[in-house]
């Protein structure tokens, strides 16, 4: 079936119009076939006419030399007229017989021959049996009864012929007229023989009741088969029938039969029976003749109906075919032609070939598709310009826009780019991203292999799901961004090897088309410099926070005091790189006690003015020091200390600088310098003394005596306050006992330290340091400085024991700490009081008191010293 | 009536939600200080919004999220935590969680964001959020 619709449409046409063609001929053929039997038929039973008709001129032949013959073998040859027309007669038959033959001889006659062969034998057969019937008439071997019978007997074998001749028509009328005459001929023989029967009988002289019978049931017979003649042949037969028959003979012959049936034909002459019936006879054979005729013209007319049916038909079926033929083909072809000129064109049509036009007269469905096809490729030409023109101005937009984004993503800082839901990167990304990544393969690669290498494991994971959130519809964005991993997070790019630390911010954010997600704008920006700058800040922050804390803490000490402890621990440092180069290599031992009584020195009097920052700074260089002297030192291991020493250094430069600023704005708002100086630094030592006196857990009084309202001078503040600090450090470590200690002793329960100012005589001043502590033990002195290598034996002097005291190295606290128990306290003050040409004397006693006098020269006037 | 389950061993969280979230005709059918409480409760009360710290003693909140899913799936899990990593959270929104708010809360984050919560009816589609 299918097949069947792929065929083409020329294929298709010849599938509808073949099998119609082929009907059309085969119906011609049967219909030129039965034309064609028709005249067939009616020129055979023309022919068969006409044979009949030859037959039964024999027939009738036979029938009168019956009827002679009769006569003679009746009367036995007595009348010579019966002799002599028998043989007469014998001549007629014949030549009908000739004539008959001649016929059947004649070349149309072929085809009935074939059809009726075997009556046309058997008669043949019948007439050839003719002559000896006549031979045994000649010798007389034969009666009446039997040449009838005889004769009869060729006759009927005659009829039938005729009759199956004739019989074979289509044509109705022919037909009935056919049947007619077959019945006419059958009474007409009948009425022969009745002839031949009653010339018998009237010859005879003996009445034959036999042949009486005979004769009346042939009357009868020949009488029913007129009868049927009558009733069955047309009208025109029939009158003519009646016209023909009729007069004085047939009317004799009526009565003659009258005669013989009542049996009293003696009077009467065969002759005269014979004369009359063979007029009747010839009368029927008038009939006879013009029955044959009419059907032979019936027929004729017939056959030439037929044929000029047939040649008609044949002209008008070939007309009419070759006119259909011919409209057929212009149609098919008008057709076929218009259908490949719209596949031509619909081919081009779709080949995109708009420039053509097809032309197809005809109003046609094809010529309303082809003026339709017209109308659209019209319609498709304008609205294609459009479109060109639509598409020109759009290509023109694009490429602006693609220009502007183009440019946009070239000098954007941020990195731009886009998602597709596998996670992979646009092929379009801004420029920006190669620097941030310092990558150059950015465009399809999938982001997470992307950011592998930069992020840790863990940040990675989180963004793959943080990713698959975002591509997921029924996730609020808001809540997914949230939970962005790599909201800022630090990467690590290489760049020729060397690595280099990013902070970066990636930020997402959904790209909605079509009520979906279609990709995920991505914008990456370097946020290093800010984050450093926040880390700078910082650290900015902390330091200034320190530097506050020492702004704070100069200025809640008195700048004098400062400028002093500066100077002084500048001095100090300078000292110790002094002496490094004095001394090089050759004593490290020498220089470690050296530079530790330094820093020592240093650390008392920060300790005491409260700098806290520079006191920790000093007891970490201390602790440097002493387990530098643990082990054996080279000269590398002193790069650290003097490292440490040169960091102390700027501290102490940066609080110069510091101080500056705040001697300013002294200077600006001046005072009587040096009386403030005066309370100030009595007042830090008493906060010093209690400072530390509450760390080492000793209750002491502090007692500051004045009563000469002496002002040390400028020169003296620092020596007086190093030299205090020192004392006060030793009485609370050494000098005060433990509570319970002094309760045992019947002291006070709190220590008493006492400072007081003196001026015996002009040109000195004179300071007392008390404590009421347990005074110097001179035999643990002795003890511990032979122990330590100090002294090789006892001495007896009891000063001499005392300066054990100021001897550098010499402690006898048993604990080191920040305020005592380096065994270099006294000897500082020691070296102090006669760097400044002072003079000091002990006075102590043991579980009593110490007591230490010490003296300054005063010379000249008093002045504020800008000296730092 | 919206049914709400707080899972929090902080009495905090309990008074800040029925603070700030009086007018969204909440009941409160329980809380929770710990995961096996919470998943009794989730039994019993099957509630619509759950809140759910993810920092709790016995059973840690990405576990008892788990297992309320396993329970009652058609609830709707907001995570409040003061974790802040954020691994932990997306693993949340993997195992069914639909909201995340850091702690501490306030009044107009909390607001905003049951708002989301229950507008966006999970998958069942009646409500999507327009482009």
């Amino acid at each position: 079936m299918k097949s069947l619709h792929n065929l083409p449409i020329k294929a298709k046409f010849g599938i509808v119009i073949i099998p119609l063609i082929m009907i059309i001929i085969f119906f011609d053929i049967f219909q030129i076939k039965h034309h064609y039997y028709d005249y067939q038929d009616s020129n055979r039973l023309n022919k068969a006419i006409v044979l009949g008709v030859e037959i039964n001129h024999v027939v009738h032949e036979i029938q009168k030399e019956r009827g002679i013959t009769s006569g003679i073998l009746t009367t036995n040859s007595s009348i010579d007229k019966f002799k002599e027309e028998l043989v007469t007669q014998r001549k007629r038959t014949d030549s009908t017989l000739t004539a008959y033959l001649n016929e059947l001889k004649e070349k149309n006659s072929q085809d009935l021959l074939k059809l009726h062969r075997r009556d046309i034998d058997k008669l043949n057969d019948q007439f050839g049996k003719l002559q000896e019937l006549r031979k045994a008439v000649d010798r007389n071997s034969i009666n009446t009864d039997q040449a009838i019978e005889a004769y009869a007997e060729i006759n009927s074998i005659a009829l039938l012929a005729v009759n199956e001749l004739i019989k074979e028509t289509r044509d109705k009328q022919v037909t009935q007229q056919v049947h007619a005459m077959i019945y006419f001929l059958e009474s007409k023989e009948l009425a022969s023989i009745e002839r031949a029967i009653g010339t018998q009988l009237f010859s005879l002289q003996d009445r034959r009741e036999d042949l009486v019978r005979r004769f009346a049931s042939l009357v009868a017979e020949q009488e029913a088969y007129m009868k049927s003649f009558l009733i069955i042949s047309d009208s025109e037969s029939e009158s003519y029938y009646n016209n023909i028959v009729e007069g004085k003979e047939v009317e004799e012959v009526v009565r003659l039969r009258e005669v013989i049936l009542s049996r009293s034909n003696q009077e009467e002459n065969p002759n005269y029976w014979y004369k009359v019936i063979t007029g009747k006879i010839n009368s029927l054979k008038k009939v006879e003749d013009y029955l044959a005729e009419t059907i032979h013209l019936q027929t004729e007319i017939i056959a030439s109906k037929a044929k000029v049916g047939l040649w008609g038909f044949l002209v008008l079926d070939i007309l009419i075919g070759v006119i259909a033929l011919l409209i057929t083909w212009t149609i098919a072809v008008n057709l076929l032609g218009n259908v490949k000129k719209l596949e031509d064109f619909t081919r081009k049509l779709s080949s995109g070939d708009l420039s053509q036009k097809i032309d197809i007269e005809s109003n046609d469905e094809i010529g309303q598709y082809a003026n339709t096809f017209n109308k659209m490729v019209e319609t498709v030409n304008i609205s294609q310009k459009e479109t060109q023109e639509a598409r020109d101005k759009a290509t023109e937009m694009y490429e602006n826009t693609y220009k502007q984004s183009e440019v946009i993503l070239e000098n954007v800082q941020q990195g731009i780019f886009l998602l597709d839901p596998s996670f992979k990167i646009s092929n379009q990304y801004s420029k920006a991203m190669e620097v941030i990544f310092d990558n150059q393969s950015i465009a399809n690669e999938n982001f997470s292999n992307f950011m592998r290498p930069l992020v840790i494991p863990r940040d990675l994971e989180a963004l793959e799901m943080f990713m698959r959130h975002l591509f997921n519809e029924d996730m609020d964005e808001e809540v997914v961004n949230q939970l962005n991993p790599v909201e800022q997070v630090k990467i690590f790019t290489d760049q020729d090897g060397i690595i280099n630390t990013k902070y970066v911010r990636i930020l997402f954010s959904r790209v909605i088309r079509d009520s979906e997600i279609q990709n995920i704008l991505v914008t990456v920006s370097d946020e290093t410099e800010s984050v450093l700058l926040q880390q700078h800040i910082e650290d900015a922050e902390a330091n200034k926070k320190i530097e506050t804390e020492q702004l704070l803490s100069i200025l809640k000490i008195d700048p004098s005091l400062l400028r002093g402890f500066l100077f002084n621990s500048r001095k100090g440092l300078r000292s110790i790189s002094e002496e490094f180069e004095r001394n090089g290599d050759n004593d490290m031992g020498d220089l470690l006690t050296f530079t530790f009584q330094a820093i020592h020195n240093i650390k008392g009097n920060a300790s005491l003015i409260g700098l806290q920052l520079v006191t920790d700074k000093l007891h970490k260089i201390e602790e440097t020091i002493t387990s530098m002297k643990q082990k054996n030192v080279t000269g590398n291991d002193f790069l650290s200390l003097l490292f440490e020493i040169d960091e102390l250094d700027k501290v102490l430069v940066y609080m110069s600088e510091l101080l500056r600023k705040v001697a300013d704005i002294y200077k600006n708002f001046p005072t009587t310098g040096h009386v403030v100086s005066n309370i100030l630094v009595i007042d830090s030592l008493e906060k010093g003394l209690h400072r530390i006196s509450k760390e080492i857990g000793k209750e002491v009084n502090f007692d500051f005596e004045n009563d000469k309202n002496i002002v040390i001078p400028d020169n003296y503040i620092t020596p007086f306050k190093d030299v205090m600090i020192q004392l006060i450090r030793n009485s609370l470590s050494h000098g005060i006992e433990p509570r319970h200690d002094r309760l045992a002793l019947n002291k006070i329960e709190k220590g008493n330290i006492s400072i007081t100012l003196d001026q015996e005589e002009e040109n000195e001043m004179t300071i007392i340091y008390f404590d009421d502590g347990e005074g110097i033990d001179l035999k643990k002195i002795q003890e511990s400085a032979i122990s330590k290598g100090i002294i090789a034996h006892k001495l007896n002097d009891k000063d001499k024991i005392i300066d054990l005291l100021f001897h550098s190295g010499f402690s006898t606290a048993n604990q080191i700490d920040e305020y005592a128990g380096r065994g270099e306290g006294l000897g500082l003050v020691k070296s102090i009081i006669e760097e400044h040409d002072g003079q000091f004397t002990i006075n102590s006693e043991h579980k009593k008191f110490f007591e230490m006098v010490i003296k300054f020269p005063l010379k000249g006037d008093i002045e504020i010293s800008n000296e730092v | 009536m919206i049914k709400l389950l707080i899972v929090d061993d902080s009495s905090i969280m309990r008074r800040t939600i029925e603070r700030n979230l009086g007018h969204y005709n909440l009941e409160i059918v329980g809380t929770a200080a710990t995961g096996v409480e919470a998943l009794e409760l989730v039994k019993e009360k099957k509630p619509d919004i759950i809140t759910l710290d993810i920092t709790m003693p016995e059973m840690d909140g990405i576990t008892c999220l788990v297992e309320i899913m396993k329970i009652h799936p058609q609830a709707k899990v907001m995570i409040i935590t003061a974790l802040s990593d954020k691994l932990t959270g997306l693993q949340a929104l993997d195992k069914g969680a639909r909201g995340f708010l850091y702690k501490p809360v306030n009044s107009m984050a909390l607001s905003k964001a049951f708002d989301k919560l229950l507008k966006h009816k999970s998958s069942d589609g009646t409500e999507k959020r327009g482009v």
